[in-house]
């Protein structure tokens, strides 16, 4: 009985329950609404017209999954989705190589004006995505700096082209392009690692480079594999880098959903290989946040 | 009055009984024992940057082997800082430290032979806590085999068998404490610095896990050195405890000789509850402070000094008639402590606090109080300590 009641006195009056889930209910609608408009409906409309047809630039709405047939049928999407995925993977990679560093450098290193370094590194973000990658071609085109410099040194004789439109260039590009990312989900992480950790780890008779690989890096590496997983999606899914400075040899999987939408007029064929891209990204950061879960909690 | 250093604590007048024992001298060379030093910091200065007062100022400390020694004193006064140097984790800017009689003044912690337990605790979050305590013998390169049974045996040594394979976020606050101190034990270091390893624990876990450190040191034998701010603590552990006060030693020697014969005002008041009375000479051995005349056991020292008088040596009611100094004050406030009661009793316009259980005196009544001559301590005045308030 006295157990009952008790219980009963515990639990919190019915009235004053609902009263908290409906605060709660309209505190979150906003940001349903947003995530409901902004992002769903578009990514359900994509897909539904990947699951359509394409009769001479006409929408038919049939259903079936012809788009998907003769995409990963095609040699060209094949060799494409192939070259995006190694771009993709090799642009993020060679970011978190430099962006890890860096933030580690700047957490560890800097003191005060680490806030200050931080934040010059993630300078870049402010500008215009379009602008950066625009800076690459006033670099590496033939009457770009980097050729005025060789010129200038006799090293060449008349500006090369070389540098610009290859494979090469779009990676050094998106490399770019994600470094400040993962610097920024790398400091994060390494931020959260009080000073006592390497100390303790110091105390016990490690080096400073043991300390690293048996303390820091397994407890920020979930932090670097985001920003390696930012970089990755960016890069897969892009088509300015490619069409402005990757010429032929660059075109990435991001290039033709453009020319789907755009020249050839066949959305359903760029809504399949939209929502192919979109798979592969998630897929992808499922993967990587199942392999680096950290169970530890740092105080 | 300007803070004595080390140094000329050394050439200071002996107490009043002339009974302090030779450890009292800050630079205490030879131990009675004859144990050797096994740490030994050389007048060592830490200035840290952008600081204008040194945070340790000229330190002279000999820590003997096997010893409990304790680093006691108010938050910034330097206990820390003389820790850290000690581990490595920061280098003095001016002197030497010596283990086991080898400069390591340059060493990084990873080349010393100490181990430190902190009061954040430090344990690795990532480690279960077999890994956590494996971890110091990893780095040194002891094998799986016989590291594993090294660390089963100091598990249990800190009651810790059977949480091998928790997560340190899976403990509770002693718990990890315990974890901390297997780690700092397991690699069996010549030192162990413990950094107030209580601080962040409630108070009944405390009492115990005072003395399972307490036992633990007793049967590992190695030297603790033990920086707290709680007197308590200090005094009940140590073999020896220096009490520091803006980055100076203030006083060296036994919880005893510390409690009963402070050398400086600021010990007397530290340590424990004190009456601090400025006295000028009346006659050689004759006292005044304001019109209060008392009698002293020794020659005054100079013509203005400064006296402690704990509030225990002041005998109350009518045996206080036997005692050199008697007078009759007035109770100007009582309290109930239950095992006793304390009393302010306003004497000569001097207000003292005695402790006793022999005296029913209310408010208002007047008190015979005394108290014999032995018990004046005449201090070096170095200020009084004021224990931090309590700001909302």
């Amino acid at each position: 009985m006295a157990a009952a009641a008790g219980h009963a006195v515990a639990r919190q009056p019915i009235g004053e329950r609902a009263s908290s889930v409906a605060r709660r209910t309209v505190l979150l609608l906003p940001a349903l609404v947003w995530v409901f408009v902004l992002v769903l409906v578009p990514n359900i409309f994509l897909l539904l017209y990947s699951l359509w047809q394409n009769d001479l630039g006409t929408i038919v709405h049939t259903w079936n999954i012809e788009n998907y047939r003769s995409l990963f049928g095609s040699s060209v999407f094949q060799i494409l989705i192939k070259r995006t995925f190694l771009i993709a993977i090799a642009s993020a990679g060679i970011a978190t190589m430099i962006g890890y560093p860096l933030a580690f450098l700047v957490v560890r290193k800097f003191g005060r004006f680490k806030t200050t370094a931080a934040l010059l590194i993630l300078v870049p973000l402010w500008v215009s995505y379009l602008m950066r990658v625009f800076a690459w071609r006033i670099i590496l085109g033939e009457s770009g700096v980097l050729n005025g410099f060789l010129k200038s040194l006799g090293i060449i004789s008349k500006p090369s082209g070389a540098f610009l439109y290859s494979t090469t260039t779009v990676i050094m590009t998106l490399t770019y392009v994600a470094i400040p990312y993962v610097f920024l989900a790398s400091y994060t992480a390494l931020e959260r690692i009080p000073n006592h950790l390497y100390e303790a780890s110091s105390d016990c008779g490690a080096s400073p480079w043991r300390t690293f690989w048996s303390v820091v890096w397994p407890l920020t590496r979930p932090g670097a594999v985001v920003g390696f997983a930012i970089g990755f999606v960016l890069a897969f899914g892009d088509y300015v880098t490619p069409s402005l400075v990757g010429g032929l040899s660059g075109t990435m999987l991001g290039s033709i959903v453009l020319q789907e939408f755009g020249t050839a007029d066949d959305w359903p064929l760029g809504a399949a290989i939209a929502i192919t891209i979109l798979a592969t990204g998630l897929l992808f950061l499922a993967l990587v946040s199942f392999f680096t879960r950290l169970e530890a909690q740092i105080e | 009055m300007v803070v004595e250093t080390s140094r000329n604590l050394e050439s200071r007048v002996e107490p009043i009984d002339g009974s302090r024992p030779a450890a009292a001298v800050v630079t205490a060379v030879a131990d009675p024992a004859g144990r050797a030093g096994v740490v030994e910091l050389d007048s060592v200065t830490k200035v840290y940057p952008g600081a204008t007062e040194p945070a340790v100022a000229d330190l002279e400390l000999i820590v003997h082997e096997g010893e409990f020694f304790s680093l006691l004193g108010p938050s910034g006064s330097g206990k820390t800082t003389t820790l850290r140097m000690i581990a490595g984790f920061e280098r003095p800017t001016a002197g030497r430290v010596r283990l086991a009689g080898i400069d390591v003044t340059s060493r990084p912690p990873y080349k010393r032979d100490v181990s430190t337990v902190f009061q954040s605790y430090a344990l690795f979050p990532h480690m279960k806590v077999s890994d956590n305590v494996a971890y110091p013998l990893k780095m040194r390169g002891v094998g799986r085999k016989q590291g594993a049974a090294r660390v089963s045996e100091v598990l249990e040594r800190v009651e810790m068998t059977g949480f091998e394979k928790r997560l340190p976020h899976q403990l509770s606050g002693g718990q990890r404490q315990r974890v901390a101190l297997a780690r700092a034990l397991v690699s069996r270091p010549k030192v162990l610095l413990l950094d107030e390893p209580l601080g962040a624990l409630d108070l009944k876990l405390r009492e115990n896990m005072l003395l399972v450190l307490k036992h633990l040191q007793r049967e590992v034998g190695i030297t603790f050195i033990y920086v707290t701010h709680d007197q308590g603590e200090a005094l009940a552990m140590s073999d020896r405890l220096a009490v520091m006060n803006q980055g100076r030693v203030e006083q060296l020697a036994s919880p005893t000789t510390v409690y009963e014969h402070p050398s400086t005002s600021f010990v007397a008041g530290f340590i424990g509850k004190t009456n601090l009375l400025q006295c000028v000479r009346e006659t050689q051995r004759q006292a005044r402070s304001g019109s209060l005349v008392m009698q002293l056991a020794a020659d005054a020292p100079a013509t203005d000094f400064t006296v402690s008088l704990r509030p225990e040596a002041i005998v109350v009611g009518e045996q206080s008639r036997a005692e050199a100094n008697h007078f009759v004050g007035r109770v100007v406030d009582a309290l109930f402590l239950g095992h006793e009661r304390e009393l302010i009793v306003e004497v000569d316009g001097r207000r003292l606090t005695a402790r006793t259980h022999a005296s029913a005196a209310a408010v208002g009544e007047e008190l015979e109080v005394g108290w014999p001559t032995a018990s004046i301590v005449m201090v070096d005045e170095t200020g009084i300590w004021q224990p931090p308030q309590d700001t909302p």
